[in-house]
Formats: C-alpha cells, sequence, structure tokens
C-alpha cells in the first residue's frame, strides 16, 4: 500500500486518465475562482458562493468505489450525489448513500427547484413598474430575447437535436429556472451541462455586461437621467384579479408551462395579499432557500466527466452567443426607445430587458450611475426587468408546448 | 370594477385559447397547426393586454431607495423596507 492510498483523492490521480486528472485540478481551481469573485461581488454572489465551493469540493474528494448500478464494478464516484440513475430501486439504494441525492432526486428531475425561485421572483416583483409603462417594457424585452431566438437555428447548425437547440436557446433569455425547466423538459439528457453552463453565464452578465455597454454606448448617453418615475398605480385587488385571470389564460395556453406560471403569479398574488407570513417565507426563506441548493447542487454536479464531454466546449460556445445577442438585441431595442423618446430615454434599459431579475437592472443602473452620479435609473430598469421575465416564460412555453407537438 | 376592455380582453383571450388548442378538435398538418397555433397564442396574450388596459390606475411619484432599491412614494422621508433616512 503505497503512501497516495492514505488519500484516496489524491490517489485516484494515479488510477484515472490524465485528461481527467487535468480536468479536475481545473475545476478544483476553478471552484476556488468562482467563490473568491463572488465574494468579491465581481460575480454573482449569491449562485457563486455555493456552486464554487460544491465544484471545488466534490472534485477533491472521489474515490474509488461500487457503481450503484452495478456493485461488482468499481468505478471513481463521489458521496455527493449520483445524476446518472433513473431506475428506482437504485435511487432509493442511493438516496441512503449520497447525502444530496434526496434534494436532487425530489427538486430537480420535476422542475420543482426551478418552480421554487419562480415563486420567490413572483414575491419580489413590483407589478405596478411593469404596468406603468407595458408597451416600452415589452418592445425592450423583446428586442433582449434576441439571443433566445437566434441560438435555436444555431445550435441546430451545429448538431443539436431541435428539443436540445431550444433548451440552449433559452440561455439568452437569462433566466435560470427557465433553462432549467425547458432542458428538464425537453432535453434531459443535457440537463446537468446546460444548468452548469447556463448558471455560470447568468453570473457572468454581472460581470460582462458592463464591457459590453462601455463599448456600445458613449459615457454621455450611459448617463442619461431620466425623469422622475410616474407610477400609474393599481389596486392589489386588481392585481390579484389580473394574476388569475392571466395565470389561468397562459396556464390553459401552455399547460406543459403551468407549475411554472402558476408558482409565478402565487408569488405575486402572495404579495398582494399583504399576509406578511407569507410574503416572508417566500421572499426570505423559499427563494434564497431554493438559490442555495440550486448553486451548490450544480457545482457538485460539475465534475470532471460531465466537464470533458465534447458537448460541454459547444455548449460553452453557445452559451455565450446566447447572451452576447441578448445584450446585443437589448442595446439594439434601447437605442429604438432612445430615438423614439427624443434622446431622454437612457437606452441601457434595453440591456434590463434581459431578465435575469434583479442583477440586469443593478447593472445598468450602476453603470448610468457612475457615469452620471444624478442618473438614478434603477425603477426604469424594473419594468424591463419584470417584462423580460414574462416574455423568457413565453418563449420557454412556447419551445416546450411547441416542439413535441409539431414534431419539428 | 367590471368595465367593457376587460370583457373585450377575456374574450379575445378565449377565442385564442380555443385556436392555439384547436388540435384537440381537429386534425391539421404540422405547418398548418404550427400557424393556428401562433395565432391562437398571440391573440390570448393580447387579451390579457387588453384587459391590463382596463385595469383602473392612480398616477403617483416614486423613488427608490438608494441603498435597497425598493420602491417608495416620492414624498416618502424614510424607507419602508430598510429604514433609510432620505436626505
Amino acid at each position: 500500500m503505497g503512501f497516495l492510498s492514505v488519500f484516496p483523492g489524491l490517489e485516484l490521480f494515479t488510477q484515472v486518465p490524465l485528461i481527467t486528472s487535468v480536468a479536475r485540478v481545473f475545476l478544483i481551481l476553478f471552484g476556488f475562482a468562482l467563490c473568491y469573485l463572488g465574494y468579491k461581488e465581481i460575480l454573482e454572489p449569491l449562485l457563486m458562493i455555493p456552486m464554487g465551493t460544491g465544484m471545488a469540493m466534490v472534485n477533491a474528494g472521489m474515490l474509488m468505489m461500487p457503481d450503484p448500478t452495478n456493485p461488482q464494478i468499481i468505478k471513481p464516484g463521489t458521496m455527493f450525489l449520483n445524476s446518472m440513475i433513473s431506475n428506482p430501486n437504485e435511487i432509493v439504494n442511493a438516496m441512503q448513500v449520497f447525502f444530496l441525492q434526496p434534494i436532487y432526486t425530489l427538486t430537480f428531475p420535476n422542475g420543482l427547484i426551478a418552480c421554487l425561485v419562480f415563486l420567490g421572483i413572483g414575491a419580489i416583483t413590483e407589478l405596478d413598474i411593469f404596468i406603468s409603462n407595458p408597451r416600452m417594457s415589452l418592445l425592450l424585452a423583446i428586442c433582449a430575447e434576441l439571443g433566445s431566438i437566434l441560438t435555436f437555428p444555431i445550435a441546430m447548425a451545429m448538431g443539436f437535436t431541435s428539443p436540445q437547440a431550444a433548451s440552449i436557446a433559452i440561455i439568452g433569455g437569462a433566466d435560470g429556472p427557465m433553462v432549467l425547466f425547458a432542458s428538464l423538459r425537453l432535453a434531459p439528457e443535457i440537463f446537468v451541462p446546460i444548468g452548469i453552463v447556463a448558471y455560470i453565464y447568468l453570473s457572468v452578465c454581472y460581470a460582462g455586461y458592463p464591457y459590453l455597454i462601455k463599448l456600445l454606448v458613449p459615457k454621455h448617453i450611459r448617463g442619461i437621467a431620466m425623469s422622475e418615475f410616474e407610477i400609474k398605480e393599481v389596486s392589489a385587488g386588481e392585481k390579484i384579479a389580473f394574476s388569475l385571470i392571466g395565470g389561468t389564460v397562459l396556464c390553459l395556453l401552455f399547460p406543459v408551462a403551468a407549475p411554472l406560471f402558476v408558482c409565478f403569479f402565487l408569488g405575486i398574488i402572495i404579495r398582494e395579499s399583504k399576509v406578511s407570513r407569507f410574503i416572508q417565507i417566500t421572499e426570505d426563506v423559499i427563494l434564497y432557500g431554493s438559490t442555495l441548493f440550486l448553486g451548490f447542487v450544480l457545482g457538485c454536479l460539475c465534475s470532471a466527466d460531465v466537464f470533458t464531454d465534447p458537448k460541454m466546449f459547444k455548449l460553452i460556445l453557445l452559451g455565450f452567443i446566447a447572451l452576447f445577442l441578448s445584450g446585443i438585441g437589448g442595446l439594439i431595442g434601447g437605442y429604438i426607445a432612445y430615438f423614439f423618446s427624443g434622446k431622454k430615454l437612457n437606452p441601457l434599459l434595453g440591456i434590463a430587458g434581459v431578465s435575469c431579475v434583479p442583477t440586469t437592472a443593478k447593472v445598468c443602473h450602476k453603470i448610468a450611475n457612475e457615469a452620471n452620479p444624478e442618473a438614478f435609473i434603477i425603477l426604469h430598469c424594473m419594468g424591463p426587468n419584470i417584462a423580460g421575465v414574462i416574455t423568457t416564460a413565453i418563449i420557454t412555453a412556447v419551445y416546450v408546448t411547441m416542439i413535441p407537438k409539431c414534431g419539428f | 370594477m367590471w368595465n367593457k376592455k376587460k370583457t373585450q380582453g377575456i374574450l379575445l383571450a378565449v377565442v385564442g385559447v380555443f385556436l392555439a388548442r384547436i388540435d384537440v378538435f381537429i386534425t391539421l398538418e404540422n405547418t398548418q397547426l404550427f400557424s393556428v397555433s401562433a395565432i391562437g397564442i398571440i391573440l390570448a396574450l393580447a387579451g390579457i393586454a387588453v384587459y391590463a388596459t382596463g385595469m383602473p390606475r392612480i398616477l403617483k411619484k416614486a423613488m427608490a431607495c438608494p441603498k435597497c432599491y425598493t420602491k417608495n412614494e416620492a414624498s416618502a422621508r424614510v424607507c419602508k423596507k430598510c429604514k433609510k433616512v432620505f436626505s
């Protein structure tokens, strides 16, 4: 017995192909980097801290262990979770071995985790801000969906099937729960790499979009201080009625995406019903609790074998294309609105249409505020931001409903 | 308060849902089904938008808290969420 066998994680480096060992070292360092960048708030800390920690530690904590499907075979694995098993007996056995398996099995394959995040998003959504200027907000949000639309044919041209291409294209909507939901419904076989790529890129929006904005929008335009925000307030009862009617119509239209819609509108109804304990539990516990486990489980799924899958490199490229196109589309929409408003509207509002609530709105506000300390545009940004969630949900629902139905 | 726009919105949405789910009643080719469903989806979404325009609104000035970005009334002195005092 050699010295290395005292440390199974280190011994494994000598027992697996070189590429896997290199990928493990890279992912451990990458996990450290994500965690650090999250801590420094260069990337989105809510996701990157749990994801980076999970990624580093799952790749460090590998060992040779019996395969859960065939105990005679000894192969590299971890004590975290196994996403490859689907047989009910194996799942029950795995739940008694892998500590994250119950959370993964009971909340990921059925889309519950995405729905819980969406419930929380509903509970923090100020519907008034969207209703104040719905046409402009929707125009910007539709332009910012450029990536979700154009990436679909690009992915098909790169050899993905139409359900896989649609799941990848949803990354352009920059809405994590939608990406998870679409990939689980349309292409569960590539759900893990899509989920990882999507969430890493969503966080990169936080760091990358400021550069895109500074590259394409001159400083004097970035700093346009818009007029005081005028809100068209609607009574709570009207908003509850709207949520019930809107939610029912959307569920009738897209029954496959009904779980997402019901959670989103339930969140809005809870917010408007003013039941403080429900509001507290959805905002503080459900939203942040599910975000924590979502980030951590996705980090733990990012093992060396997933990363060395050749599809992963295509997904990384397509994820970048999707978010880049959405950013460009958003800025095009922003410039259209800027010229139509007589140069009074800040075109950065277009980037806020890339949903990712409330990250992109905060990014736009910060950039405008840097260019002109008197520009305080966060409320103006929230309109397109909320519209972005709605348009991404509709595009997801269209893909999830139409692709299997029309047999593309 | 119920009004004409809300009724129009709901009727439009019902027609849209009917068209979008027409495959329940008749069999169509994929291309035709896609076109009819797409028209139905657009009509139903337009119905929701028409309903929203029928919601009575009150115009108010609002401001965001510089610390937590929560929406407050323009005349507020203290943030309703983080209690920051506005200067």
